[in-house]
């Protein structure tokens, strides 16, 4: 498995435990416990970190793992895009959620332009992959 | 294909007709729209993260020849996803009395609970190899 699959990977299982302990809370708000007034308006940042940090951000690691190879070095494209496109996905996800929890008009848009950005850098590597499995093409799962 | 992925798929396909049935329902008498939270949970965690959670126990690289991980940590994602949808499934549309509230955060609790579980079994698996 290559390295920025596992990058992606284990920062989208942060999302996962980390958006699914924002939605403890706001459950925990709704049930009508008494906690601060920003806990109970974090649904955006459960949202986010959720449906981009983990499901959008593990569909991306493991697309670069197993979408078809080139027949030449480097054989899944340049790595370089992608790990900016990491980068960038985390930093939008946290930029987005958070702006809209504390109605930050800025940073919330911030935040879902580097998400944007992330997609496009993602899908320069992606879409020239995007093909049939050729005689000189190595197969799956490598 | 191990059998926690064929429960894991299972309970996916369950949830996924569960949830189109409270799609169909929204969708025909909007006095069925208070079960849109509910519709959404089931969807994304019922259908889609235990759908994900079957698959990649099942096809993420081992740790080692025989074993996928710590196997025990996902029974316990199983257990606990799926009960804490049953406990969302009820307590949320339904008016249960003084009920809901705490049957509200122990279903939270139990998805924390899975997601954890979900974590510990797949993080060491990474960039094994195998």
């Amino acid at each position: 498995m290559p390295r920025v699959t596992v990058v992606l990977v284990r920062a989208s299982l942060v999302h996962l435990v980390a958006g699914a302990a924002v939605g403890a809370l706001l459950m925990w708000a709704k049930a009508g416990y008494q906690l601060p007034a920003l806990v109970a308006r974090s649904w955006p940042l459960h949202a986010e970190m959720l449906l981009l940090g983990w499901l959008v951000q593990l569909a991306l690691g493991v697309a670069y793992w197993i979408l078809p190879k080139h027949a030449t070095v480097p054989v899944r494209g340049p790595v370089g895009p992608v790990m900016l496109a990491a980068l960038l996905l985390n930093v939008g996800v946290a930029g987005a959620g958070l702006g809209q929890v504390v109605n930050h008009a800025g940073l919330a848009a911030g935040g879902r332009v580097a998400e944007f950005a992330a997609v496009v850098l993602f899908a320069v590597n992606a879409v020239p992959r995007i093909k049939r499995f050729g005689r000189n093409q190595k197969s799956l799962c490598q | 294909m191990p059998i926690q992925t064929r429960l894991f798929l299972q309970f996916a396909l369950g949830y996924l007709l569960l949830g189109l049935v409270a799609g169909v329902a929204m969708a025909i008498d909007p006095a069925w729209r208070f079960l849109w939270p509910t519709y959404l949970h089931v969807i994304v965690l019922g259908w889609l993260t235990q759908l994900i959670f079957g698959v990649a126990f099942w096809l993420f690289p081992r740790a080692s020849r025989d074993r996928r991980g710590r196997e025990r940590f996902i029974w316990v994602t199983l257990v606990l996803l799926n009960v804490g949808l049953v406990l969302r499934i009820v307590a949320e549309p339904f008016d249960l009395g003084g009920a809901n509230g705490p049957l509200l955060v122990a279903s939270a609790l139990c998805h924390l609970g899975a997601a954890a579980g979900f974590t510990a079994n797949i993080w060491p698996r990474m960039g094994s190899g195998r």
